[in-house]
């Protein structure tokens, strides 16, 4: 229906869209738009020496913890990032799990502050069937048996993450230990009583509910899960 | 019956042709409606520093389609003005009422502008989905009369906002109420209205917008030069489609607001992504100038410690890939860790805390690199030029006692 100079507009407007395309596509770096989601959760270290933590995506939310860098013990502050959001004012923010007692606090961190990198791995401690798995996308890539809290003492269920590895002084937490950032219901614990993956000098125990909420495994498979989970780690213990 | 029909004849021919005169005799017939119930319509589209238009024939049945499919475009004949003002008899020292049309395709806004009629060419071009005449109402108008498209006025408009540099551009898409867009937008001058290309995003077609990218649009952007110690910034508006070659011939630019004494880090309102390229000046014969990329929110703080610096376009400041800070590292106490960083040229490069104390010089390249033994536990600082320090550690043991764990 529609007559005249239609061909010449039609050329112009190809011939325009093409180059704006093409312009657009100069202009702006792939990567930068078509930037992969980075799958949640994911763990995230501090670039600045510290960073607030505010109980909403916004900059006039009420602060409720402000982490340093570096922890006393001189080990990177590692983070564990659960989602991302903007704010208002277009600003990028991401939800984090807030370390400390009690479990499961969340709270956000603005997201320049942040080195985010993938967690390719998980670690999937189920309570009653005593067993801990390495997930590998999708796949189990490591299964060896623990024991688990005991009753009074319940290992916490839910979704933390590694905080450190580190060679452990004592013989009863074997050839590796785990730092979590899961917190044991035992209050009174020295050092705040934080729930650990670890080795143990009591093999014999694996496969029973007789810790104090950490999670024990074999020495060797302490070191097998000391290759494969570094700090950061998705830990999901579940019942 | 026939001979009925041979009278009847001449006479419906004769009447036929009278209308026909009558029709085509009529001001507004002759302008916009041609033969075959056709409308000739001034199809605009390009930028608005190129717009370019094109007259097509469209039928009366197919023109509210068209025109809410060419927001741009307006009934009338191209050759009236170079905005393609549909209301030709307006005199030039009078005024003439526009519409100028902006937001998305999705909610687009209207609003009634009057301006002096030698000024309405002018205004058209650089308004391009605007259009001579009145706008329609909110609800449905008068397709036939303007442009057509009647979008919600009151609806919520999404405006992709776009900070940080050509590295790190960083884009998010908001939805705002029509009252707030002009304020935003003012506020947020890489802004613009439409989707935010990506993932997500909703391409919108049409004329002036491919990808959610207003095709006459232009971002704000603060060119950084410098003379001799003084730094300088401007602000520069450059067409959206020549932001990358901007950008690239002027790597110390970024898309934003310049720095200003009330807003010391250049954006308002929003903390800026990405990093910025500046060159230093060593004061090294060998290697005079260097390049240095900073993050964009501590550009100032840089610029005030570190010294003079360039446009890393000047002849001698070679090119940097921009790169993000790295992330905190710690190496074990009691052993050997070889540790990199990046600093200006020929650079005495120092590291010291928890029990090291080593020295170096940085390569031409600007590299240095330390091995690094802590002997204890704590921070190792390692400073470039300055004493600026350019990196920091922890020096942490492996072995720890796992007192805190309930075990």
């Amino acid at each position: 229906m529609i007559r005249g100079q239609e061909h010449r507009a039609k050329t112009t407007r190809g011939t325009l869209c093409a180059s704006v395309v093409g312009a657009v596509l100069v202009a702006v770096p792939s990567q930068a738009w078509a930037r992969p989601s980075p799958s949640f959760p994911a763990s995230a270290l501090i670039l600045a020496p510290s960073v607030t933590v505010r109980g909403g995506a916004s900059m006039a939310s009420r602060r409720i913890a402000v982490l340093p860098q570096f922890r006393t013990d001189y080990r990177p502050t590692v983070l564990q990032v659960l989602g991302r959001t903007t704010g208002a004012s277009g600003a990028r923010w991401l939800q984090i799990a807030v370390p400390g007692r009690p479990n499961g606090r969340k709270g956000w961190i603005i997201a320049r502050s942040l080195h985010v990198r993938r967690a390719t791995r998980s670690i999937v401690v189920d309570l009653s069937a005593r067993q801990l798995r390495v997930i590998e996308r999708g796949r189990t890539r490591f299964t060896t048996r623990v024991a688990v809290g005991r009753r009074g003492a319940e290992t916490p269920i839910g979704l933390f993450y590694v905080t450190a590895v580190f060679q452990p002084t004592e013989r009863y937490l074997g050839a590796w230990a785990f730092e979590t950032s899961a917190f044991s219901n035992l209050s009174e614990w020295p050092g705040g009583g934080i729930v650990g993956l670890h080795g143990t000098n009591e093999p014999e125990l694996l496969g029973q509910a007789v810790s104090h909420g950490c999670i024990r495994m074999s020495n060797a498979a302490a070191r097998t899960l000391k290759r494969l989970a570094p700090a950061g780690t998705p830990l999901r213990v579940v019942r | 019956m026939s001979r009925k029909a041979v009278r009847f004849a001449p006479l419906g021919t004769t009447t036929l042709f009278a209308l026909c005169a009558l029709v085509l005799m009529h001001p507004e017939t002759s302008r916009g409606v041609g033969p075959s119930g056709s409308v000739t319509v001034c199809k605009v589209s390009g930028s608005a520093s190129a717009p370019d238009l094109a007259e097509v024939s469209v039928s009366v049945d197919q023109l509210a389609s068209y025109l809410n499919q060419n927001a741009g475009s307006f009934v009338g004949s191209c050759a009236a003005s170079p905005g393609g003002s549909a209301d030709s008899s307006t005199p030039l020292s009078g005024t003439a009422t526009v519409c100028r049309v902006s937001g998305s395709a999705d909610a687009p806004i209207l609003s009634e502008v009057t301006l002096a009629a030698d000024q309405t060419a002018l205004y058209l071009s650089q308004n391009p989905g605007s259009f001579a005449g009145t706008c329609p109402p909110p609800s449905g108008g008068n397709a036939t009369a303007s442009s057509g498209s009647a979008g919600p006025v009151s609806a919520v408009v999404t405006v992709c906002r776009v900070t940080g540099n050509a590295d790190g551009p960083g884009v998010a898409q908001l939805n705002l109420a029509v009252n707030d867009v002009a304020a935003f937008v003012d506020r947020n001058p890489g802004s613009f209205i439409g989707t935010c290309p990506g993932a997500g995003a909703t391409a919108t077609s049409g004329p002036g917008r491919i990808l959610g990218i207003p095709v006459g649009g232009a971002l704000s952007i603060c060119r950084v030069t410098a003379d001799g110690k003084v730094l300088d910034f401007a602000q520069v508006n450059v067409a959206i489609d020549q932001v990358a070659v901007y950008l690239d011939q002027s790597p110390g630019s970024f898309v934003g607001l310049c720095p200003s004494s009330a807003d010391p880090n250049g954006t308002i309102g929003d903390p800026p992504l990405g990093y910025v390229t500046v060159c230093r000046v060593t004061g090294d014969a060998g290697t005079p100038l260097a390049p240095v990329t900073v993050r964009r929110d501590g550009l100032r703080a840089y610029l005030t410690r570190a010294g003079t610096v360039l446009d890393p376009s000047s002849s001698g400041c070679a090119s940097s890939s921009r790169r993000p800070a790295e992330p905190p590292a710690t190496v074990p106490v009691g052993q050997s860790s070889t540790v990199v960083v990046n600093t200006t040229p020929n650079t005495v490069v120092t590291a010291t805390g928890a029990g090291v104390k080593q020295t170096t010089k940085s390569k031409k390249s600007g590299r240095a690199t330390l091995r690094v033994r802590p002997k204890r536990q704590g921070k190792i600082s390692i400073r470039g030029a300055n004493g600026r320090v350019v990196k920091t550690l922890g020096a942490a043991s492996t072995r720890r006692s796992g007192g805190a764990l309930t075990g």
